[in-house]
């Protein structure tokens, strides 16, 4: 198969590397349309994103392709490897918006849980102090520096728990948690007890478990039940 | 290996939610990519199981990369033929053609090399595919824009070669083979009066758009031209009653515009049937 592999490389090459060896070439084509499929689904997927990163994003492209290129089957996993591979670095890079990874991170992470797995075979127990709670399957967590779920141009600096999750009607829906509920949910799905959860989670965000924060953890559960985030009573 | 005979429609998220309003009587059958709902839940999978209750449901691949050298992607096979035994898909299709390679996947159908190694390989594929799939899988004939590396035969040799060496049946898509003899100078009906017919399961049309620089492209972004019905009047003729899928990707119009472009093909596809029968 040493020839067909050639071949193939050749291509695979001349598609993903940073330089256009097919310039004038017919087999070129191939080059603008494979770029062309991946960059529409990176701006359908990251629209704010992709237009937070103005005249950086061809360079950005360029250089996703060429340092890692995508391996998923589902193209619409490719906008989750550019973040992936590239978030990190924008939030290290003092010539990028300072909220560019944050937000990154958070359309995502909504694409993520928009795809996320349906709960028919999830099991729905009871809460317990002992036991392990269940969340919905499409469910996630971040932590940020920059409230970029809100409406502020540019967002505000402020570090950030963000749940995001996705109703019953498929409709995505965040939440920002306090501190101490962000560590407890941490624990929680995690797949610590509730008790301990509740317990560690507290220490994690420096607050004493007392009776005001039993009565606001019993509150937001129930919350997060009657949103069906939390699967069971 | 039954399929629904008659001019169904590529599903497509553009109209998916319209088009579950409207009567069943509306399509004879729907065909939807399985990458497009597999490995995940929310609206679309929900979507996708609505429209399967309305219709019966042929799939087609997109990124098995049948002429890839990188091992099939066991998790991908599993979701796929998990998917195909729910909905019953009597055999599932994909390109002859590549998508991936070093462990990238390039999201475009790429043309393979027109050589003997070339044959073989897409013949192990198609075979160990059809195993894991447990179903046949048809391959389609691409549109290609150009050789990759020296040819050591034509594209229709090519393509009859690796149907005989992978034992696949055809999905023969006629605006393919269109584009294909504009941009590399053949009498289209020449090529198809080469096909072996009785290996067609499913036929395919769209309509494509030229560059500026001269190339057609198989964009899917513009209405069935008159050659294409043409071309699939010739095959029903001769071939008769099969599915046949209308494709739309780019520049989607309303749905009632596409309904009205699937009775004009039924128009076509009718006559031809009719022409056909009369042969005896």
């Amino acid at each position: 198969m040493a020839e067909l592999e050639l071949e193939l490389e050749r291509l695979r090459a001349a598609i993903l590397g940073r330089d256009d060896p097919l310039v004038g070439e017919r087999l070129g084509v191939y080059r603008r349309l494979a770029r062309a499929a991946m960059n529409d689904a990176i701006g359908s997927i990251l629209p704010r994103t992709v237009a937070l990163l103005g005249a950086r994003l061809d360079d950005e492209l360029a250089r996703f392709y060429a340092e890692r290129g995508p391996r998923t089957h589902y193209l619409r996993d490719v906008p989750l490897e550019l973040v992936e591979h590239a978030w990190r670095r924008w939030r290290d890079d003092p010539a990028l918006p300072p909220h560019l990874a944050d937000l990154a991170r958070l359309e995502a992470l909504e694409l993520t849980v928009a795809i996320g797995d349906d709960d028919d075979a999830r099991a729905r127990p009871e809460l317990r102090l002992d036991a392990r709670a269940v969340f919905r399957a499409a469910v996630g967590q971040v932590s940020l520096a920059h409230a970029v779920h809100e409406d502020g141009e540019p967002p505000a600096r402020r570090p950030v728990s963000l749940l995001v999750y996705r109703d019953a009607e498929h409709a995505l829906r965040t939440l920002e948690l306090t501190p101490a509920a962000a560590a407890i949910v941490t624990r929680l799905r995690a797949g610590e007890p509730l008790g301990i959860a509740i317990e560690a989670g507290a220490a994690d965000a420096g607050v004493p478990v007392d009776d005001a924060l039993l009565a606001g953890t019993a509150r937001f559960l129930a919350d997060l039940a009657e949103r069906g985030v939390l699967l069971g009573s | 290996m039954t399929a629904t005979p008659g001019v169904g429609l590529g599903l497509r998220w553009d109209f998916l939610e319209e088009l579950l309003a409207r009567p069943r009587a509306t399509l004879p059958f729907v065909e939807l990519s399985p990458e497009n709902y597999l490995r995940r839940g929310g609206y679309y999978p929900a979507a996708l199981w609505r429209a399967r209750e309305l219709w019966p449901t042929l799939t087609h691949g997109l990124t098995m990369s049948v002429g890839g050298t990188d091992p099939f992607d066991d998790a991908h096979f599993s979701a796929l033929k998990a998917l195909l035994d729910r909905l019953g898909a009597p055999f599932h299709s994909e390109h002859l053609c590549w998508s991936g390679t070093r462990d990238n996947m390039l999201h475009e159908l790429l043309p393979l090399p027109f050589t003997d190694e070339a044959v073989r390989h897409v013949g192990r594929r198609v075979r160990e595919a059809a195993a894991r799939l447990e179903r046949p899988v048809a391959l389609e004939n691409v549109s290609y824009y150009a050789p990759l590396g020296p040819p050591a035969m034509t594209e229709l040799e090519f393509l009859l070669a690796s149907l005989d060496e992978s034992g696949a049946p055809l999905l023969l898509d006629v605006n393919n083979v269109y584009v294909n003899s504009r941009n590399h100078g053949f009498e289209p009906l020449d090529f198809l009066a080469k096909l072996p017919l009785d290996r067609v399961v499913e036929l395919h049309v769209a309509g494509h758009e030229a560059w500026d620089d001269g190339l057609i492209v198989d964009t899917h972004g513009a209405a069935t031209p008159a050659p294409v019905h043409a071309l699939l009047a010739w095959v029903i003729e001769r071939a008769g009653p099969l599915p046949v899928v209308l494709e739309r990707d780019q520049k989607v119009p309303p749905l009632d515009a596409l309904l009205d472009e699937v009775r004009a093909l039924t128009a076509t596809y009718d006559r031809a049937l009719a022409a056909w029968r009369a042969r005896g």
